[in-house]
């Protein structure tokens, strides 16, 4: 009976996930199903294994908050080029904005700017119109500044789980006394 | 530990240092010449002898001037901030204002060349998981279905969109503030648009307007978004009289 039961929940997981535009979250899953979020990662983790097993071209992945099924990356040189995606080129400035928003989102250009000591105010247009950046509001005080901070896309774009999965000022700072110290000894 | 400091031709993407040569190829602003300085004489960047390099700065500010390089202002802005921090530490009774925590005077810009260091190797690591992922394609999922609630859509012209444009922001006009001293290029604006259209097909109006601070970028973008509809690179579309204004791409 348990069995026929995870079959059921199998089907629905995968059948939820293709249908749905964005990626779907554990909890979403496990409201859904009925079960705790523990029982949907052994649902997927049951999934992915059966796609391995049966040699499937793709698998679901957590990036950007939620499941989503995705190629797997050996086939990409092959299909690639076959669908004629462009691919999004960042400049380095561009990168580097994205660095900074990342260690204090959320924030505001005049705070960006001053981490890099350069104007950054079209690297951001720029990431604002790829939809790497959103704006969420305005600042009080002088000028009202725009609040930026990264998009879903983003997350999804550079295969992040979400906010957790990027590092803090703190710990680039502990890496770096390391790194410091052994150059020293 | 990286350091590419002379292969930043990202630069080329910021059209305002677009102009300036060599300079902006090479430190993409002063605390990148700082770090550069720092590194190729071997400082220890928790204590750095500011006079040292105060005097280092100063002179490679010299020799871009030599060769007719202007600079930006941001790297003149540092230098009077070197210059400061050596008369402070020089002064050790004015390191601060309670003598039994002396703040150094050099705390600020350790601070702030670190952070530097930090976000130039994170934007190193983010380029290099961008190029991973790539290597991943989502499913495609279908795209919602297009227009609101089956109402039809119109097609502005100009004269149309004008007066939408008068309707809805009548009262947002009112808050923006005015700001005189600010630039704000047609041509930018333009380009700006369409990188945000970019791999949408269409945008909402209204979206665009909350990115908008003051009165004189929303005239801007307003006369942008004519300039592109008479180019032919946009249209403006309408759902019922009062409903909801897009911004189509047109291709």
């Amino acid at each position: 009976m348990d069995i026929q039961k995870t079959l059921n929940m199998k089907g629905l997981v995968e059948a939820l996930v293709i249908a749905s535009r964005e990626p779907v979250s554990p909890e979403r899953i496990g409201e859904l199903l009925d079960v705790e979020k523990q029982e949907v990662e052994d649902i997927i983790s049951g999934l992915n294994k059966e796609y391995e097993e049966s040699g499937r071209g793709f698998r679901l992945r957590f990036i950007a908050g939620g499941y989503q099924y995705y190629t797997l990356p050996e086939f990409h040189e092959y299909i690639k080029p076959f669908l004629g995606e462009p691919k999004t080129r960042l400049s380095a400035s561009a990168l580097e904005v994205l660095a900074v928003i990342a260690l204090k989102q959320p924030v505001t250009r005049s705070e960006i700017e001053r981490v890099r000591g350069v104007n950054s105010l079209h690297s951001l247009h720029r990431l604002v119109g790829l939809g790497l950046v959103n704006i969420v509001g305005r600042k009080k005080g002088t000028g009202s500044p725009f609040i930026y901070t990264l998009s879903d896309k983003f997350y999804q774009r550079f295969g992040l789980k979400g906010a957790d999965d990027l590092p803090t000022m703190e710990e680039l700072e502990e890496i770096f006394r390391q790194e410091y110290g052994d150059m020293e000894d | 530990m990286k350091s590419t400091f002379s292969d930043e031709a990202g630069v080329l993407e910021e059209p305002s240092l677009r102009c300036n040569v060599q300079i902006e190829q090479v430190f993409e602003g002063p605390l990148d010449l700082l770090l550069y300085l720092i590194r190729r004489d071997e400082l220890d960047i928790y204590d750095i002898p500011i006079s040292y390099i105060a005097d280092q700065y100063i002179q490679y500010l010299e020799r871009m001037k030599a060769y007719d390089i202007r600079l930006a202002s941001e790297y003149l802005v540092m230098a009077s901030t070197l210059l400061n921090i050596k008369a402070r530490m020089l002064l050790p009774s004015s390191w601060s204002a309670s003598p039994e925590e002396p703040v150094d005077p050099r705390k600020e810009l350790t601070e702030r060349l670190l952070a530097r260091k930090y976000v130039k190797e994170l934007a190193a690591d983010l380029m290099g998981k961008l190029e991973e992922e790539g290597h991943y394609l989502p499913a495609m999922n279908v795209a919602p279905v297009q227009g609101d609630g089956g109402e039809e859509e119109v097609e502005l012209d100009w004269f149309q969109f004008i007066e939408a444009f008068y309707l809805v922001m009548r009262h947002e006009l009112e808050e923006l503030p005015f700001t005189p001293f600010e630039e704000v290029k047609i041509e930018e604006r333009m380009e700006y648009l369409l990188a945000k259209l970019g791999e949408k097909n269409r945008m909402r109006f209204d979206e665009l307007l909350i990115e908008i601070p003051n009165r004189l970028f929303l005239v801007a973008t307003f006369v942008a978004l004519l300039e592109l509809m008479r180019l032919r690179k946009v249209t403006v579309r309408q759902t019922g009289s009062f409903g909801r204004i897009w911004i189509y791409r047109k291709r």
